[in-house]
């Protein structure tokens, strides 16, 4: 069986907080260096392009131009986009030294954040069974 | 919404302010946001290269959902899921590959 048949019989991952890891089942014991058979090594076989794709949480892409969409360039979901008009609110009139306005923004900011359920992946509820 | 509405309503409300000062605090506000909801998905890929272990992550990862490698062995390769090692440290046992040479001693 060729090593890349059923990769997830196979390879595993972890990661630190740079790098992310790729270990791959040993199954040949003559080719390891004392590696007994199912211990996992760092992979050994011929290269394969494209051959891990990764997933992950990511920060919004910076804003860099006048024209940048928050949605559309920066990836931000189109019902956050009064918040940051929020943030931005009472971070200026902070630096402007109205410290009551500032924090009245800083509060709708904060509490419009929390409330907005954007995340369209897992359970937002509770599933009680009838009894 | 885009970077020039925002400022138009902070002008609008505030005043002239120069543009690269509430780019920054749009930038600010996304990074507060991203950290609070975590909600922007992005995939990314890379090759597999043989005796290589260690794989830079994307400059702006947060964290890690999941991992896949190319299943080339059938006719239309594909994507598989494979597992995270929940405690690779107690797993890899003594090895300390840090290289990318991949050697257990």
């Amino acid at each position: 069986m060729a090593l890349r048949d059923k990769p997830n019989d196979y390879f595993a991952w972890y990661n630190d907080d740079d790098r992310l890891a790729i270990v791959a089942r040993q199954t040949n014991t003559t080719e390891s260096k004392g590696v007994v058979s199912g211990e996992y090594d760092t992979f050994s076989d011929s290269t394969v392009a494209d051959g891990i794709k990764m997933t992950i949480h990511s920060k919004y892409e910076t804003a860099t131009a006048l024209t940048d969409d928050l949605q559309t360039t920066c990836g931000l979901n189109e019902m956050m986009h009064v918040h940051v008009l929020e943030y931005v609110k009472s971070r200026i009139l902070e630096d402007m030294g109205d410290s009551d306005k500032a924090s009245f923004f800083k509060r709708k900011y904060d509490s419009g954040v929390m409330k907005k359920p954007t995340r369209k992946s897992g359970v937002r509820v509770l599933l009680v069974p009838e009894l | 919404m885009t970077v020039k509405n925002i400022i138009e309503q902070i002008e609008t409300l505030y005043g002239r302010k120069p543009h690269e000062y509430v780019k920054q605090l749009i930038n600010d506000a996304l990074l507060d946001i991203a950290a609070k909801k975590q909600h922007y998905t992005v995939s990314a890929k890379t090759d597999l290269a043989s005796g290589q272990r260690w794989y830079d992550l994307p400059a702006r990862t947060i964290d890690v959902i999941k991992v896949e490698i190319l299943d080339t062995s059938s006719t239309t390769p594909r994507y598989n899921l494979i597992p995270k090692l929940a405690d690779p440290h107690k797993l890899l046992k003594s090895d300390t590959d840090d290289s990318g040479t991949g050697d257990l001693t």
